[in-house]
């Protein structure tokens, strides 16, 4: 791990006075010569700096900014989680659990205690893939700035089924996955003082469009907050992950589903596919299929080939598509 | 139930004693190689290789030396002066210390900073500047033998091939004609995968040479200290460190497993770092380098065979393996045996005809291969002759444990000549496969199979009913570099009847300090509460081979027993002294002499220790102490029967192990508490190369997993609730008539999983299923099969 | 680059000045000579460096020893009070829940967290609770027995 210099941010307008990179950009050839970035938890930013990826200059460190890691909710307004709360503090929120069931599974299935207990909210959202290319110091991937995708010929049992054109890589957040389906919103502050609200949805950003990042985040904005509408006595939500080991394992599969029903017939649906494709995806067609339907197994099938109609798993990944049907499926009957 | 002959005060053989090593290591003061800090102590980091094979062109190590706080940086070059940039490796072969021109695998040690602190050392590693002109690797082993396959190791002169060395054993022409006329012949070929030992603890040294006294102190992570001490004589005796003026000591060890029985290139350049600085230098792997470059285990491609009647009786086996050592043969084999005792590969059954053969070739991978909780190649046998036993069953339509019961050893047929050529010293199969079956309820579960399937269910039940060689061995055959296998004690007991008894072996989590302590106590009657064992430093403990292959108990095991019945021969002579009546009148009960007759009349252990010191007959020699060499006359053949549940889920294609019943059989059992853990983690790390874990590399050379993030150690959410028990049938040669047990779970496991496996999906036409059984190969060959 | 730093660890004061990239592992072990906490891996995995900081377990080689800045730390070292093992340490011995012992500590300091979040724990909880520590000696068949063994104590002593 290189040397770097540390400032201790008191508050978040302090942070964005220092930082000039994101981590992203730091580590492609457009970092500046001296980059310098956030850290929140630190979970991934270790990870990538032991591997040589990163090598900021100087750390600004985010995760003692006062308030940052509130979590409030109110049947009104929803839920307003701050950037730097951890996963295990989500985990542990009693009405998390109650409200939004498949965001508290999707966190609980998140890493492990240990980690949940460092890893932010904020931090887990503008992590990087775990695509074993990219990670590679030897390897001077797509993302990396150079032009090509290794997995898209190579080892890529792990890798997306959809959207995979440029870049076979998939997202590794799993809580993205759950926040997806509830419609979240990110909350973001830039150096001028400005708030912007976006949809988690429009946040993450696909290799086709800029190969070189996974998000919308510039180098002087932060995320200070995420959203999640309320929900209704009607809504129902769960969530599925398969890995290749049980334990500690980026998914290979994760699905989550929020459905509002009227008694057993589903009214309105969404579905997300994590580790499917290089983004956190809701699948449209997956929602339509649930929408207007009894929930029950023939409804379950259709919806997951809606969900896996035109995926394009490459030479190594066709189990991928059978999985995700299976998870899909076994998510909606979870509900119903 | 165990029976055992000593009070739970004096805490003998069959007592679940308290490990003794535990007080520290539960209260994190135990003494691992990274928590020594020697005064001005400094730090090493290795340049590796980013190309799997290349030419180094240049090396410019200015940057680095800039650096303040680096004190050197090592090159192959450097190390070319004093003619240690090679190394002999265990197998006789050569591997590189640092290159002088060529890297042959990713992760190769290429150059080595010295520096005052660890991350400045790691800095300078980056500022070392190694230009390589790329080639194109061989990764596939059989490509490397193609008759156009580029030549590797064209720094061995002569060589015109990548091949290393064959092997063989058994009578190919009787063997073949049995094939020729057999009834049934089933076919198999099996790759059992590079895996890791992956212990906790990586490996690391702090080598500290002494410039005033010219002596050289060696602390390391190694299974077997004083082999390492005669290699560095050996090697190093030219520049000055002779024998004598070297002390290798293994302190607290976090696992071993094989992995740390070779010498690694960053021991030796530590050592020579120290030797040329004067100061003591501390080289500890991170976990990256260690699953990258230290030696990998397995990776054998074996076609396995089988000729029997249509009903079910075998007649022959033959097998072929292609070894893919990597750049260079670096097993840990006894010198004889380049297959390590895969020779065990016709298993557990009578039959008369089996034959054997091996080839070994060289690829751009880390050289190896150890044995990875395995005595020698002892995995891959066991995997062979168990997949293939079942698939002789499944061809001729017969249930896997009849066909066994059918074909095993009897127990009055020990001991028994194999037809590779080993004398099995014990065993009663019919009884431990017995006992599996009830405990885990086979009829029942065979039931339950045919109600899942009729429902489209998947599930399985495998066996395994292996046998084990253990306990490295017997002089005549078994050596390493010329130094017979033999193992020591050596026992001290001091004026007030306590003692300290030290080994040539080292444990590495085994619980050494408990059990030999036990076996002391056994036969002399010291409480093992007060026999203090040691291990681990040369300079005290006898000469050793060291802990591996499940040759503790076999061999120093044996010698503490037979160090004991020394003193207590010595002690039975004070005794009559002290009492008056001649030796013959005495009787022994574990802590005391008595005279036949006249219980009461009667002296103790600790009162015939405290004579020895302060009362002793004239004429004999003062003091109370004893040692002996073990040179065992056989291996010990420990055994088990394994069966395996699993459940497959159709549609995802993951594999749960539902219930893993484990009956062994190691003979008399020292510790059953000790014995039972040991069998836990065995089968633990025989789950893991059947369900999750490889070494995967692409075709350019590189590792793709070679990281704990990507390389899947089963946690304790995988790991199965493990079911064990045991039979005892004793090794009649042994003095106590134990045997190994370490490792019959590691080996004995995969084949049960795997024959679940391919039993739960028999009917859909599947034979054979490559570990690691991941879903996607699950998901796959139910594809193949039409089952979606 | 020197950061000031003042934590509290096993009850001791502590103030040091360190280098900003010291990993908390590091520091605890090279600086502090507190050699119970183990390094296994470098991505987070093993689990064997395990801490309790701020009455969390948390990995002290994924925190950097700058930002443990005003924490309170407890090490496998200050687990025994006054002489007393720890319910957990003893049924580690009890329940022959160790081999090497290099995993022991951060098992044992996973273990605190997980019985202080769920003291009556089931099997499937407890070897859910462990998933980010890796054992390769034990099979953690025995692990499990032993946290069962102290959750029956803990109780007790910790929760009155």
């Amino acid at each position: 791990m290189n040397k770097f210099s540390w400032y201790n941010a008191k508050s978040v307008e302090e942070a964005l006075q220092e930082v000039n990179a994101t981590v992203s950009e730091a580590l492609s050839p457009k970092s500046p010569e001296a980059p310098a970035v956030f850290k929140s938890g630190g979970v991934d930013l270790l990870d990538l700096m032991k591997e040589g990826l990163v090598k900021p200059h100087k750390i600004i460190n985010i995760n003692q900014i006062e308030g940052l890691d509130k979590i409030t909710y109110d049947k009104k307004d929803g839920l307003r989680m701050g950037a730097n709360a951890t996963l295990a503090q989500i985990e542990a929120h009693p009405q998390i659990k109650e409200t939004y069931l498949a965001l508290h599974q999707a966190v609980a299935h998140a890493g492990t205690p240990q980690l949940r207990t460092m890893a932010s909210l904020g931090g887990n959202l503008a992590q990087r893939t775990r695509c074993w290319y990219f990670r590679s110091i030897h390897h001077e991937c797509l993302r990396k700035g150079s032009g090509t995708c290794f997995a898209r010929d190579g080892e890529n049992e792990y890798h997306a089924i959809m959207k995979n054109g440029a870049c076979a890589s998939v997202h590794a957040s799993s809580v993205a996955t759950a926040l997806l389906a509830f419609d979240a919103r990110v909350e973001i502050q830039n150096s001028k003082g400005k708030k912007n609200e976006v949809n988690l949805a429009d946040f993450f950003v696909a290799p086709g469009d800029d190969s070189s990042r996974e998000n919308i985040l510039e180098a002087d904005e932060l995320i200070t907050a995420v959203m999640v509408p309320p929900t209704s006595s009607k809504m129902r939500s769960y969530y599925m992950k398969q890995g290749a080991r049980e334990s500690y394992d980026w998914a290979l599969a994760d699905v989550a589903v929020v459905a509002e029903m009227s008694g057993t017939t589903c009214k309105k649906a969404s579905v997300a596919l994590g580790a499917a494709a290089p983004v956190p995806l809701l699948s449209k067609p997956a929602a339509q299929a649930l929408e207007g339907k009894i929930l029950d197994e023939a409804t379950a099938s259709s919806t997951a080939e809606a969900a896996m109609k035109g995926a394009t798993p490459l030479a190594k990944n066709g189990y991928k598509v059978p999985l995700f049907k299976s998870i899909i499926k076994r998510t909606i009957l979870a509900i119903a | 139930m165990i029976q055992c002959k000593t009070s739970k005060e004096i805490g003998g053989m069959g007592h679940s004693m308290r490990r003794k090593e535990d007080a520290r290591f539960i209260q994190g003061k135990g003494q691992y190689v990274d928590d020594i800090k020697l005064p001005e102590m400094l730090y090493m980091d290795i340049v590796r290789s980013p190309f799997a094979y290349a030419k180094i062109t240049n090396i410019n190590i200015e940057k680095a030396m800039a650096l303040p706080g680096v004190l050197a940086v090592i090159t192959g070059k450097d190390l070319e002066q004093y003619n240690l940039h090679w190394m002999p490796t265990l197998m006789s072969d050569t591997q590189m210390v640092l290159p002088v021109d060529t890297v042959m695998y990713q992760s190769q040690e290429v150059a080595a900073v010295i520096a005052t602190e660890r991350y400045i050392a790691a800095d300078a590693v980056e500022l070392v500047e190694v230009e390589y002109e790329p080639m194109q690797p061989v990764m596939d082993p059989y490509k490397a033998m193609e008759a156009d396959a580029p030549v590797l190791r064209i720094d061995k002169e002569g060589k015109t091939d990548n091949h290393i060395w064959h092997w063989e054993a058994g009578d190919k022409e009787a063997t073949d004609r049995i094939f020729d006329d057999a009834e049934v012949k089933v076919k198999e070929q099996m790759h059992i995968p590079r895996i890791h030992v992956a212990s906790i603890e990586t490996c690391g040294c702090v080598a500290n040479y002494d410039k005033v006294n010219n002596h050289l102190t060696m602390y390391m992570t190694t299974q077997a200290p004083h082999a390492i001490r005669t290699v560095i004589a050996l090697v190093a005796g030219h520049v000055g460190l002779t024998e004598e003026k070297v002390r290798v000591i293994s302190p607290d060890i976090g696992g071993g497993f094989g992995g740390k029985v070779p010498v690694y290139p960053g021991y030796v350049i530590a050592i020579a770092a120290s030797f040329l600085i004067g100061k003591p230098v501390k080289w500890i792997e991170d976990r990256s380098e260690n699953l990258q470059a230290d030696s990998f285990a397995r990776d054998y491609h074996i076609t396995a065979e089988m000729a029997g009647t249509k009903d079910g009786k075998i007649l022959a086996t033959r097998f072929k393996l292609l070894c893919d050592h990597g750049y260079t043969d670096a097993a840990a084999n006894p010198s004889k045996f380049p297959t390590g005792l895969f020779s065990i590969c016709t298993g557990s059954y009578d039959y008369g005809h089996s034959y054997a053969e091996a080839d070994a070739v060289y690829t751009n991978k880390p050289p190896g291969g150890v044995a990875y909780r395995c005595s020698f190649r002892v995995t891959e046998a066991v995997h062979a002759i168990e997949r293939i036993t079942d698939c002789y069953a499944q061809e001729i339509n017969k249930d896997p444990a009849q066909l066994r019961f059918d074909n095993f050893i009897n127990k009055d047929q020990f001991p028994y000549k194999s037809a590779l050529g080993w004398e099995y010293d014990s065993g009663d199969y019919h009884q431990g496969l017995q006992k599996a079956m009830e405990v885990v309820g086979y009829d029942d579960l065979r039931k339950e199979q045919a109600e899942k399937r009729a429902r489209g269910e998947l599930m399985g039940i495998g066996i395994s009913t292996f046998t084990e060689i253990v306990g490295a061995g017997p002089s005549r055959e078994f050596d390493i570099l010329g130094i017979k296998m033999f193992d020591s004690a050596e026992i001290r007991v001091h004026p007030t009847g306590k003692a300290i008894a030290r080994f040539g072996t080292k444990s590495q989590g085994q619980g050494h300090e408990t059990t030999y302590a036990q076996i002391v106590a056994e036969e002399l009657g010291i409480p093992a509460e007060h026999i203090q064992v040691e291990e681990g430093d040369t300079d005290t403990a006898p000469y050793g081979l060291g802990t591996y292959a499940s040759r503790s108990t076999p061999t120093a095991g044996a010698a503490a027993a037979i160090a004991s019945r020394k003193l207590r021969e010595k002690a039975k002579k004070i005794a009559a002294y002290l009492l008056e009546v001649s030796e013959e009148d005495l009787e022994w009960e574990p802590g005391k002499f008595f005279v036949k007759g006249a219980p009461d009349k009667a002296k103790t252990i600790q009162e015939i220790v405290f004579a020895a010191y302060t009362n002793h007959p004239q004429g004999m020699e003062a003091g109370f102490e004893a040692t002996h060499y073990y040179d065992p006359p056989n291996l010990t053949f420990p055994s088990g029967a394994y069966i395996c549940v699993v459940d497959i889920d159709k549609e995802t294609g993951e594999v749960k192990v539902r219930r893993f019943v484990a009956i062994d059989d190691c003979g008399h059992i020292i510790n059953p508490m000790i014995v039972q853990g040991q069998v836990h983690g065995g089968l633990t790390q025989g789950l893991a190369p059947a369900l999750y874990e490889e070494l995967i590399y692409d075709e350019e050379g590189n590792i793709l997993n070679g990281t704990f993030m990507d390389y899947l150690v089963p946690t304790a959410v995988e790991s199965p609730s493990w079911e064990t028990g045991h039979t005892v049938t004793p090794s009649p040669h042994h003095p106590i008539g134990a045997k190994g047990v370490g490792e019959s779970p590691t080996v004995g496991a995969p084949p049960a999983i795997v024959n679940a496996v391919v039993d739960a999906l028999s009917h859909l036409g599947v034979t054979h299923m490559e570990i690691p059984i991941t879903a996607p190969k699950v998901w796959k060959i139910l594809k193949e099969k039409g089952a979606l | 680059m020197g950061v000031p730093i003042s934590v509290t660890v096993n009850g001791q004061h502590r103030e040091s000045e360190v280098d900003s990239r010291t990993l908390l592992v590091q520091f605890i072990r090279e600086e502090l000579r507190l050699t119970g906490t183990h390094v296994g891996c470098d991505t987070s995995s093993c689990g064997a460096c395990t801490i309790i900081m701020d009455g969390k377990a948390v990995k002290s080689c994924t925190v950097l020893a700058a930002s443990a800045n005003g924490s309170d730390i407890t090490t496998i070292e200050g687990l025994a009070q006054n002489g007393e093992l720890h319910p957990l340490q003893e049924g580690f011995k009890e329940e022959h829940g160790l081999q090497c012992g290099f995993c022991t500590p951060g098992m044992i300091m996973t273990a605190v967290q997980l019985l202080e979040d769920n003291p009556q724990p089931s099997e499937a909880e407890i070897r859910h609770g462990l998933e980010g520590n890796y054992c390769r000696c034990t099979g953690y068949h025995n692990i499990v027995k032993a946290i069962y063994h102290a959750s029956r104590k803990y109780k007790e002593v910790s929760h009155g």
